[in-house]
C-alpha cells in the first residue's frame, strides 16, 4: 500500500520518543544540578545541591557552618582565627574551591563538564 | 522516512553526549594540608587509583621536602633549612641542601631581572607587616600599619648583595638581615613537585599548591587539548566569580591579587604583597595572572608583575617568554601583547 504522506502517526510517536530520549540524556549531563563537596581528610564527607538553599554542617567539624544560596554555596561561619573561608564569599563556578586551613577542610563545587575550570589560580 | 527521523535524533543524541574520560584512565583528585601554609590540590587522570596514589605521594613528599627546607618559622630535627639560615646571620655560613642553594641562586638572579621588585633579603620589612597583620586578626578594632621609620630602618637590612653563596653554604653578612622565598618558594617546589611525577610515569596531572597552578599533559577526556585553569574576580556582592579562564598543557599558571591575604585598617584595605620601593603593599592592579612553562619563574612574575607597572611588566615578560592576564580595579581584563 502507498503512503503519500511524508510522516504517519507512528513516526511521529518515534520521533518524539527519541527526541525525549535526546533531552533527558542533555540535561542529564548539562542541565543546572551542580553540586558543592565539603572535603575532609582528603575525602569527600558532604554533598549538596546547589539548587537546595539552606544552611548546613558537617558532624566531622561541627564549628563550621555552610549556606547554599542562589546556586552558590559559602563558608557562613568558621571557629578558625584568620577567616580566610569564610572571607572568599559565594563560589558557584566547577573548580572553585574555598578552604578553611586551621580545621583542614575544603568546600569545592565539582566540575560537571568540560566548560567548567579544572581549579583556579589565585 | 522512519530510518531518517531515528538517524535525525541519534545525531542529536550524540551532539549532546558529554565528553567523558577516555581510554581507561579516571580522573582522580587528593587535597593536601599543612603544606606551605595552604592548600594543596592534586588531580591526574590515572589507569588505576593506586596509580594515583603513588604519583600523589610522590608529590607531596616533594611538597613537604620543600616545606622543610623553606621554612623560615620552624626548625627541623638535623636538618639546616632557611630558618638556620636566618638565625646564624652576622654569625656563620650554613651548610644546606643543593636545593637551597638552587632557590637562592634563583631568588638573586630574580632581583636582578626585576630591578628589584623581586627581593628574598626584605625579611626584616616583611615581618612587621606580617605582624601588623596578625595582631589584627586577634584585634579588629586596633588594627594598624607598621611604623614607616620602623619600616624604614628594617629596609635597611636588606641588601641582596649580603647573601653570601659559596662552596655548599649560604651566609648572610648582615646580622640584622633574614630571607623570605614567599614570593618564589611555592611554584618551584610545585614545578619540582610535578617532574617527580612525570619522571615516575605520570602522563596527566595538575597540581594546585596555593594557587600555584602547574598542568602536565592534558585531561584524558574526549574534546579536551588542555586544563582550563579559572581566574577570580571578588565582587561587592560577597560572590566569587570566573572572570576568565587560561587554557593550559604543561604549563603553569599563577595568579597575584590582593583579594586572598589582606587586613583593614581604618576602613583601608591593605593586601600582603610588599613593594620595595614604597614598603607599602602594592596596589596598581586588582590582579595578574602569569602563565609560564617554568612555574618558579611563573610564581616569581605574578609578584613582580602585581607590583609593577604595565609597561616595565610587558617587558619583562618577553625576557622570560610568558603571557599574563591584568586585571585592572574597574575589572577590565587585558593580556598581554
Amino acid at each position: 500500500m502507498m503512503n503519500r504522506k511524508l510522516f504517519n502517526k507512528s513516526d511521529f510517536i518515534l520521533a518524539a520518543a527519541l527526541l525525549s530520549a535526546a533531552l533527558i540524556v542533555f540535561f542529564a549531563f548539562f542541565g543546572d544540578g551542580a553540586e558543592a563537596h565539603i572535603i575532609i581528610g582528603g575525602g569527600t564527607v558532604k554533598t549538596a545541591a546547589l539548587d537546595a538553599d539552606g544552611f548546613f554542617f558537617v558532624p566531622e567539624c561541627p564549628d563550621v557552618v555552610f549556606e547554599i544560596r542562589n546556586g552558590a554555596a559559602a563558608f557562613i561561619s568558621s571557629d578558625c582565627p584568620d577567616r580566610v573561608c569564610v572571607r572568599t564569599g559565594f563560589i558557584r563556578h566547577g573548580g572553585q574551591f574555598a578552604a578553611c586551613l586551621p580545621n583542614g577542610v575544603v568546600l569545592r563545587i565539582a566540575a560537571k563538564d568540560s566548560r567548567d575550570a579544572d581549579t583556579v589560580a589565585y | 522516512m522512519r530510518i531518517i527521523a531515528v538517524v535525525l535524533v541519534l545525531l542529536t543524541l550524540a551532539a549532546c553526549a558529554p565528553s567523558g574520560v577516555t581510554g581507561g584512565y579516571g580522573r582522580y583528585t587528593s587535597d593536601y594540608f599543612g603544606l606551605f601554609d595552604t592548600h594543596t590540590l592534586f588531580i591526574a587522570y590515572t589507569k588505576t587509583r593506586e596509580d594515583f596514589d603513588r604519583y600523589g605521594g610522590i608529590v607531596y613528599a616533594e611538597l613537604e621536602r620543600a616545606h622543610r627546607l623553606f621554612d623560615i618559622y620552624n626548625s627541623y630535627e638535623g636538618l639546616n633549612n632557611l630558618k638556620t639560615v636566618n638565625d646564624n646571620a652576622g654569625v656563620m655560613p650554613v651548610e644546606v641542601h643543593s636545593d637551597i642553594i638552587e632557590l637562592l641562586m634563583f631568588g638573586v638572579e630574580a632581583y636582578e631581572k626585576t630591578g628589584g621588585a623581586i627581593n628574598i633579603a626584605m625579611g626584616p620589612v616583611l615581618r612587621l607587616w606580617h605582624k601588623a597583620r596578625t595582631d589584627a586578626l586577634g584585634d579588629p578594632e586596633n588594627a594598624r600599619l607598621p611604623d614607616m621609620a620602623e619600616l624604614s630602618d628594617a629596609a635597611l637590612n636588606t641588601g641582596i648583595g649580603d647573601i653570601v653563596i659559596d662552596a655548599g653554604t649560604v651566609f648572610l653578612k648582615n646580622p640584622g638581615m633574614s630571607l623570605d622565598v614567599g614570593a618564589i618558594a611555592k611554584g618551584w617546589a610545585a614545578g619540582v613537585a610535578m617532574r617527580a611525577a612525570e619522571v615516575a610515569g605520570l602522563e596527566s596531572g595538575l597540581i594546585n599548591a596555593g594557587g600555584n597552578v602547574i598542568a602536565l599533559g592534558r585531561p584524558m577526556e574526549r574534546g579536551r587539548d588542555s586544563w582550563s585553569v579559572g581566574i577570580e574576580e571578588p565582587s561587592a556582592d560577597g560572590t566569587r566569580g570566573l572572570i576568565a579562564a587560561v587554557p593550559a598543557a604543561d604549563t603553569a599558571v599563577v595568579t597575584s591579587g590582593g583579594y586572598q591575604r589582606y587586613y583593614t585598617v581604618d576602613g583601608v584595605v591593605y593586601n600582603h604583597i610588599i613593594d620595595p620601593e614604597t614598603l607599602m603593599p602594592a596596589a596598581r592592579h586588582a590582579s595578574v595572572t602569569v602563565i609560564c612553562p617554568d612555574a618558579a619563574a611563573a610564581d616569581m612574575l605574578s609578584t613582580a608583575l602585581f607590583i609593577m607597572s604595565r609597561e616595565r611588566g610587558e617587558a619583562l615578560l618577553e625576557e622570560w617568554g610568558a603571557e599574563a592576564v591584568w586585571v585592572a580595579h574597574d575589572g577590565s581584563i587585558t593580556r598581554s601583547e
